[in-house]
């Protein structure tokens, strides 16, 4: 470490930079819990820490989210292919995720009532799903 | 090849939705190529039905002799052969001169990469094949080691023409890689990376119950100054030009491995 040169330094420096800049913008919901969109494929994911691998909460990419104080909708496409895709529903305090449900189930949950998905994007846009 | 094992109860021939395909996948026509592969109008990648052949490793040591004649190591990359086949490689060959106590021999790749994108050398789009040491050095990623893991423990279990892919995976850097043993120039430079696995080929073995799936990895990565600059140099303010200093440069990283499977159930 000693022998590295001003010029290798800087590129150090600079590839720093670079790697630690992958990571998308994130938006954060409740309790934790953010919506990130990653920037290497502009797809959003739930996640509760920016270094987190894989498809974040949901396992997936989300389309439209909506949340309140104690549970998060989204409509999940699943990472792994053979999974199902669909509404999923996080409990906030107990972290469970049950899914999926059609869109009919979920406005016939009481459970749900108040909560209005929106897309990822206007949530990133400061409008709010709940 | 595809063989249907004598004993088997189900075929494995392929079908619509069966080995190439997922039956929740979009159908819309195919759209651009990524090396061997296709993405969809969806951003998930899919292949035609195709054999792969394996491709064998051999394994080589490189080692000094002693007076005797008798073969010894001075010094062995520390990750072993998961590292490449020359284990001399992490010190430019010359384990007699060269050593590389904090792991840091990484940094040269990564900085000679970033040298090329900010001068123009590289940009467009690079599709890194599965021979290319960019594409090896890249499976042997930290983030490519976690896509393994999540596809392998996703179809542990499943007979092989149930086997199925993983799209947009979120494959995050890990700072593990900057220093150590798992010091990694080309994981350096990428840093996060999207990842894809599509099933390519599977098969059973002749009258066997056993057979194999070849699947394909792919790490997608987009360089760009909006990258760059953590989101705060606008998208539309980027230099699109291939050839040109600090233009967007994606890369694609393509490997294959071959996974034991069983055919169908042996009872």
């Amino acid at each position: 470490m000693s022998g590295l040169k001003p010029i290798a330094a800087s590129a150090v420096i600079l590839t720093s930079i670079l790697l630690l800049s992958c990571e998308g913008e994130t938006k954060k919901l409740v309790d934790g819990y953010r919506l990130e969109r990653f920037a290497e494929n502009g797809k959003f994911y739930l996640i509760t820490s920016r270094s987190e691998s894989g498809g974040g909460v949901f396992d997936g990419t989300i389309e439209k989210i909506g949340w309140n104080q104690d549970w998060i909708l989204a409509s999940v496409t699943r990472l792994y292919n053979g999974d199902p895709n669909g509404w999923y529903a996080l409990q906030v305090k107990t972290k469970q995720v049950t899914g999926p449900f059609s869109e009919a189930e979920i406005k016939a949950n009481p459970a749900f009532s108040g909560i209005l998905p929106i897309s990822c994007a206007d949530v990133m846009a400061g409008k709010s799903g709940r | 090849m595809i063989l249907l094992a004598p004993h088997c109860s189900e075929s494995l021939a392929p079908s619509n939705g069966g080995l190439f395909s997922s039956s929740k996948r979009a159908t819309s026509p195919l759209q651009n190529r990524v090396g061997g592969l296709r993405r969809r109008s969806s951003g998930r990648l899919s292949r035609s039905r195709s054999t792969r052949p394996e491709t064998a490793t051999g394994s080589t040591a490189f080692s000094c002799k002693t007076a005797s004649g008798r073969s010894f190591f001075l010094s062995r990359d520390p990750i072993g052969v998961r590292g490449g086949i020359n284990l001399y490689a992490y010190v430019g060959g010359t384990p007699t001169s060269s050593s590389d106590p904090l792991g840091l021999a990484g940094w040269g790749g990564a900085a000679s990469n970033t040298g090329d994108w900010a001068t123009g050398h590289k940009g467009g789009d690079t599709n890194y094949g599965p021979d290319t040491g960019e594409a090896q050095e890249m499976s042997r990623s930290i983030a490519a080691q976690k896509l393994t893991s999540y596809f392998t423990s996703k179809n542990s279990g499943i007979l092989c023409n149930d086997w199925q892919g993983v799209s947009d995976f979120k494959a995050s850097f890990d700072f593990r890689e900057l220093f150590g043993e798992h010091s990694n120039g080309t994981a350096e430079f990428v840093g996060s990376a999207r990842g894809d696995v599509v099933i390519g080929v599977a098969f059973c073995n002749s009258g066997s119950s056993n057979g194999s799936v070849v699947a394909i990895f792919v790490l997608t990565n987009t360089t760009s100054l909006t990258s760059l600059l953590y989101g705060l140099w606008p998208n539309a303010w980027n230099v699109t030009k291939p050839g040109a200093p600090l233009s967007n440069w994606t890369q694609t990283y393509e490997w294959t491995q071959t996974y034991s499977c069983k055919c169908c159930d042996s009872n």
